[in-house]
């Protein structure tokens, strides 16, 4: 389970769920979010993970309108889901002082992503929005690519929070999707910062600003969404973006090309959106140590 | 030759074994098929799948003794024919024996509820005045302890049995074997979950000197109760006879009472009759006692891989297989998962104990829990649950019993008879519908839920199998 | 215009259902435009921007499922907003269904399916013989699709198997057609009096489909797994199957297709070929056809000459060889082709998902242009250093042990080879790439787009090299993918399909030859 369902399910808490689907379920405890499903769904800061086995049960019991109990034990009853200390997901991403983005190869995330993106964001990025033949997707494409184009350049302008700041008002609760497309692109951006943050203190005070900026406006996008990307803020991931930025980091070529079609096999459209925001980070990362804003100053 | 032609001449149906994409295909072309939701065997432990396919080599031979075992098993005609006690009927009971449930244990490990039970049994015989004394007789090693299962006698939670408990008598009519169980006290404070305190040792005297002689008279005048059918209808009415005896209970009660008004002395009448109708479960053991039946006829087979025997002494659970004689194979008593009476959890719960697993060995119980929709609300889960569990345990079964039928899978005979190798092969656990004791003695029943039994006796089981066969 | 919408407060629905339903509303009849949102602030201000935004959706918020519909009337968009409701709704009934429940072991499933006569085994190579032997023990005839089986297991099951007068197609048997029903990866084909043994999936499945051009037809098509002529083996099932054949009143022709056989069991299978009552054809790719002229048996050096010559005796007359330009003359395509290349292209690069269709084109290449290099080569000396990295005229079977090791095999994911062609693409020294697109059951639901598409992709990425890429497609009308369909989409992209492997291989060699002469 993750370390944010831990910390939001206290002893015997009863919950309300707020949605099902085949897979996963999210519900309500009074003090957060959390996210319950099969082992499928992976790791995540607000995931609980349940067998097959009890997810299905779990599943019939909430389709005849039951509501979930959590107990952190020992004891249990065949309502309650029991949660156990000892599987905690805390993965934060940890780089290595010397990490230069050198090992891994940028085009290749980006080849990978065009070979396998799906998705209005991945039409803004390579500017297919003329493609589009449904008027919204045509303007949720448009809009995509003015706040992807301002993460794209602006990283060295001193007025870069306020930039930020419309690119965040931009893409927050874009776009179709449980989560728009626009709040998982700003999660994967985040992500990015956390990696390039032990090369640049540009780096660092960039993500401190997002944060800033993305807390600010967080009423702009649904409660789910908001629940994801409060834990991005902190530097916490779901598992296949997790074990992505962990093999960039570790400079492992294989390991990053199978997570990034990991990623980016995710949900309708969200593993990619992440993914680009992950790319523009690196991309600006690059930029930097390319600049001399490298290293810990 | 002629079965590959039988196949060449069509029409092709498939068994898909692996890509379910495969299954899809050929139903798009209208093709019988079924496909086989396969995970490796024995959840891939090599050793295990090495062993299953050593034993496949040899399986006519396990498959023609399966075959004699559940012949036997489905020709199976339980009838309850008599009440005595047991010193007087079990063959080979001794004056100082006392049976109790599950693998052989001694007086040392015993759990607190069979110890509370003991204690409570050797007051009664009068061997004992108080619980001291009777600790100390039971540590004596004068007291000689067996399994309920070696003397085909069954008793639930502890299942204590001392010679001068009036047992109930079930006959085997086709084979001609017979099967004891002792009388059900209800719930609350009883001998089964270990209380012994004056009033639970004063019930048994009256159960011995009113009851039991009144239900003897009524079972002789009525010339015995067919418990097939009894059992038969019992789950078409909700029950499936091991946690839910609802329906049972009263069909037994509605069978012998009319002989009961006649044989049993007026002025006992209405204590016998509050007594049954007070008493939800008073056919579990009656239920116990015809699955043992049915099942010890079916034991002894060589080369028979039938499970005759699921029980729990509330320290280790242990089965008998029907090809490998009177070994138990054992595992760590599992704790049962449920829902627990206001008050108790966890905590207070004793592992699993009795012997009424019988009734899912002989395919009741938790192997007929879509007849019995209602017991959902007592053990946890939906009625869906209830399907799912009686669907799942066909995987594990030699036969299904044309005599039990559900009526929610449309009158399908009830899953029968477990076989070990389909339990290692499947990694599917039977399914055990049952209470749960708390762990000190007297303190009675606590909740009720579901325990599925441990893999390791299966193992266990399959590992003395391929000794036997190479 | 008219529109219409339908707000579902509070309502959380996974990503993936909300792009389905989408996707489906935006089908129906006379709907311009359908939006399925939650109603976030950037949303709803899309919404205004087209013009969409009706005051219900404003007053929403970004806890809300909204719906918004345009349509060209009323009640196109009223109907659309209802099939909304119900698709939503639809969806959480059917989630409460009882699920269904599969039998858990071939034991169970055989007594759910009564009267069933074949297993379909297609699980991990380990634990595959000991299913096998089940199903044998079970009475059922077995169709081993899983490799990685060992050679000592497949002798004892097709011991057992003959033993018990039951077929072992496999292990690594990836098609057969049992009375007319296509098994793993196989190719809807008509019916005929034609019945193949063949110890090659895909030769199988060309042969097939190729005497379905030739206007033939296939009684029946039985699968052997590559090993079975191996003398451990000792060509229990060919064996089995030409009895079988020789007996079934609708085969009139067997086609044997062979591949590298042990001595023992090459002389025992022509021995029984000798004795058949039927007219044999046998193939064997890679082999001496003297041995098999000599026996008096009517031989096939490709795929394609047995295919030809099976329906030639079908149809009652004399089995020759494929005319020259059976197929067509494609002199000016080759012209065309050769004309764009610079001087250097010289090279042919051959990207197979199936095994025999590279093994074919070999033979008929090494003909016409000399050495072909490869990871499955005709000679030792050709073999590639790495099957990763071509080498002068190269031929890859991308559904070799090396690449499919822990990965689906090619013709069911298609990136191995898109990444191999864009490689391919980069070297400016290669003149012709030539290529498989295997369709039928199993096989990727559009091999031919995705093939087109690499294409596309390779020319964006290497605009100044521009090889002829040549292609054969094994497959037919009635496949899941249709014919037509798959050709269309390859020529879209300029790709030049062939109506046969030998043929695409023929043209592959002519470009390069004409190319040399012109050079010179």
């Amino acid at each position: 389970m993750g370390i944010g369902a831990w910390g939001t399910l206290e002893g015997q808490a009863s919950t309300e769920v707020i949605s099902i689907s085949k897979r996963s379920l999210y519900c309500r405890a009074p003090a957060g979010l959390v996210c319950v499903g099969s082992q499928s769904i992976g790791r995540g800061p607000i995931n609980v993970l349940l067998s097959e086995h009890e997810w299905n049960a779990i599943y019939n019991r909430i389709l005849v309108g039951e509501n979930l109990v959590f107990s952190k034990g020992p004891t249990s009853g065949i309502h309650t889901v029991l949660l156990m200390r000892r599987c905690i997901y805390a993965a934060r991403i940890d780089p290595p002082r010397d990490f230069g983005l050198k090992p891994v190869s940028l085009d290749s995330l980006w080849s990978l992503l065009f070979t396998y993106g799906k998705g209005p964001m991945l039409c803004a990025l390579n500017g297919s929005a003329s493609s589009a033949s449904d008027p919204f997707d045509k303007v949720v494409i448009q809009r995509g690519k003015q706040g992807i184009d301002l993460l794209r350049i602006n990283w060295n302008r001193d007025e870069w929070q306020f930039i930020a700041d419309v690119a965040v008002k931009t893409l927050l609760g874009l776009g179709p999707g449980l989560t728009p497309s626009g709040d998982d692109l700003l999660v994967g951006y985040m992500s990015g910062l956390d990696l390039i943050s032990t090369i640049s203190s540009r780096a660092r005070e960039i993500k401190k600003m997002m944060q800033s900026n993305v807390l600010s406006s967080l009423a702009r996008t649904n409660e789910i969404s908001q629940t994801h990307i409060r834990w991005a803020c902190r530097g916490y991931y779901m598992e296949p973006l997790t074990a992505l930025l962990k093999a960039i980091a570790g400079g492992e070529p294989e390991a990053v090309g199978n997570n990034m079609k990991k990623l980016l096999a995710r949900g309708a459209s969200s593993g990619t959106d992440t993914a680009i925001g992950l790319l523009l980070a690196l991309e600006n990362g690059k930029e930097m140590q390319r600049s001399g804003y490298s290293l810990a100053n | 030759m002629t079965l590959s032609r039988d196949l060449i001449n069509g029409p092709v149906k498939v068994v898909n074994v692996g890509l379910e994409s495969f299954a899809h295909d050929l139903t798009s072309l209208g093709v019988a098929n079924i496909h086989v939701e396969w995970r490796p065997p024995a959840n891939g432990d090599p050793h295990l799948v090495r062993l299953l396919a050593l034993i496949e080599e040899n399986i006519d031979v396990i498959n023609t003794a399966n075959q004699k075992a559940i012949n036997r098993l489905l020709e199976a005609q339980p009838k309850l024919i008599d009440v005595k006690l047991a010193g007087e009927v079990i063959p080979g009971f001794e004056g100082n024996m006392i049976l109790h449930s599950g693998p052989p244990i001694t007086w040392s490990k015993m759990c607190g509820p069979m110890r509370g039970a003991v204690i409570g049994a050797l007051i009664y015989e009068g061997l004992a005045d108080n619980a001291e004394q009777a600790e100390k007789l039971a540590a004596s090693g004068e007291i000689k302890f067996a399994p309920c299962h070696e003397y085909s006698a069954v008793g639930p939670m502890s299942g204590i049995i001392s010679a001068s408990m009036p047992v109930f008598v079930v006959e085997n009519e086709a084979a001609g074997n017979r099967a004891y169980s002792n009388f059900n006290e209800g719930l609350g404070k009883v001998l089964r979950f270990g209380a012994n305190s004056p009033e639970i040792i004063e019930r048994l005297r009256w159960i011995r000197d009113v009851l039991a002689p009144a239900l003897r008279n009524a079972i002789l005048a009525c010339g015995g109760v067919d418990l097939k059918t009894l059992t038969a209808k019992a789950l078409q009415m909700g029950d499936e006879c091991h946690n839910r005896n609802l329906a049972a209970t009263s069909l037994l009660t509605r069978t012998l009472m009319p002989a009961l008004v006649k044989t049993c002395p007026p002025n006992k009448l209405e204590e016998v009759a509050s007594f049954l109708a007070k008493n939800d479960h008073f056919y579990l053991n009656i239920s116990m006692a015809a699955c043992k039946a049915i099942l010890d006829a079916a034991h002894g087979i060589p080369g028979s891989t039938l499970v005759t025997a699921m029980a729990r002494n509330g320290v280790e659970f242990g089965i008998r297989v029907s090809g490998l004689g009177n070994e138990w194979f054992t595992a760590p008593a599992p704790y049962v998962k449920g829902l627990y009476f206001p008050g108790y959890n966890d905590e207070d719960a004793n592992p699993d104990l009795g012997d009424s697993a019988i009734t899912e060995t002989c395919g009741l119980g938790g192997f007929a829990m879509a007849a019995a929709p209602a017991i959902v609300q007592f053990v946890g889960g939906t009625p869906q649950d209830a399907l799912n569990y009686t669907l799942e345990m066909y995987n594990i079964t030699l036969t299904s019993n044309p005599a039990y039928t559900i009526p929610n899978l449309g009158f399908r005979p009830t899953p029968t008879g477990i076989d070990v190798l389909k339990v290692v092969e499947t990694g599917i656990n039977p399914i055990i519908n049952t209470g749960i004791a708390h762990r000190e003695a007297g303190v009675g029943q606590i909740g009720a839920g579901l325990v599925r039994a441990p893999m390791e006796c299966f193992v266990a089981a399959l590992h003395r199998l391929a000794e036997t066969i190479s | 215009m008219v529109i219409r919408w339908l707000i579902k407060p509070k309502m959380y629905q996974d990503s993936v259902k909300l792009m389905k339903l989408s996707a489906e509303l935006r089908k129906q009849d006379g709907v311009k435009q359908a939006s399925v949102i939650m109603a976030t602030e950037m949303n709803k201000s899309t919404l205004q921007d087209i013009g969409m935004l009706v005051p219900e959706v404003a007053a929403a918020n970004a806890d809300d499922l909204a719906i918004i519909v345009a349509a060209d009337t009323e009640e196109q968009a009223q109907k659309a907003v209802e099939l909304a409701e119900k698709l939503l709704n639809r969806a959480e009934v059917q989630q409460g269904e009882t699920k269904q429940q599969f039998p858990k072991t071939l034991r169970s499933a055989v007594e759910a399916l009564p009267g069933a006569n074949l297993a379909l085994i297609s699980v991990p190579g380990t634990y595959a013989a000991a299913e096998a032997l089940k199903a044998l023990n079970l009475g059922l005839n077995v169709h081993l699709f899983s490799d990685n089986v060992t050679l000592e297991d497949e002798v004892r099951l097709k011991q057992i198997g003959t033993k018990k007068g039951l077929l072992v197609m496999g292990p690594d048997c990836g098609t057969a057609i049992i009375d007319g029903v296509p098994l793993a990866f196989a190719n809807v084909v008509a019916r005929g009096k034609i019945g193949i043994v063949g110890a090659s999936g895909t030769g199988i499945q060309e042969a097939t489909v190729l005497i379905e051009r030739l206007g033939g037809g296939i009684s029946h098509a039985i699968g052997t797994g590559g090993r079975d002529l191996l003398d451990e083996v000792g060509g229990q099932m060919m064996l089995l199957g030409i009895e079988l054949l020789e007996e079934d009143p609708s085969t009139e022709v067997i086609l044997l297709i062979s591949k590298p056989a042990g001595p023992r069991t090459a002389n025992k299978i022509l021995d029984r070929v000798k004795q058949c009552k039927k007219p044999v054809v046998v193939n064997l790719l890679k082999g001496d056809l003297n041995t098999i002229k000599s026996a008096g048996v009517v031989g096939a050096a490709t795929i394609e000459d047995a295919a030809y010559k099976a329906v030639a005796l079908a149809n009652g007359e004399e089995a020759v060889a494929i005319p020259e330009n059976y197929w067509g003359d494609y002199s000016k395509q080759i012209a065309v082709l050769e004309s764009q290349l610079r001087p250097n292209q010289r090279y042919i690069r051959g990207l197979f998902t199936g095994g025999t269709l590279a093994d074919e084109a070999m033979v008929i290449l090494s003909d016409i242009v000399g050495d072909i290099f490869s990871n499955i080569p005709l000679k030792p000396e050709l073999k590639l250093p790495s099957a990763r990295k071509s080498h002068k005229h190269t031929i890859v079977d991308l559904g070799d042990d090396e690449f499919t090791r822990g990965r689906p095999h090619p013709m069911i994911d298609p990136l191995p080879r898109n990444e191999r062609l864009m490689q391919e693409y980069a070297d400016p020294e290669v003149g012709v790439i030539l290529c498989d697109v295997v369709t039928g059951y199993g096989s990727h639901a559009d091999p031919a787009g995705e093939l087109a598409r690499a294409v596309a992709r390779a020319r964006d990425a290497y605009p100044s090299n521009n090889p002829a890429v040549i292609a054969f497609v094994c497959g037919t009308e009635a496949d899941p993918q249709p014919l037509s369909e798959q050709v269309k989409a390859l020529e879209k992209e300029g790709i030049f399909v062939l109506p046969s492997n030998a043929e695409a291989a023929r043209a592959a060699g002519r470009i390069i030859k004409l190319h040399e002469s012109r050079r010179v």
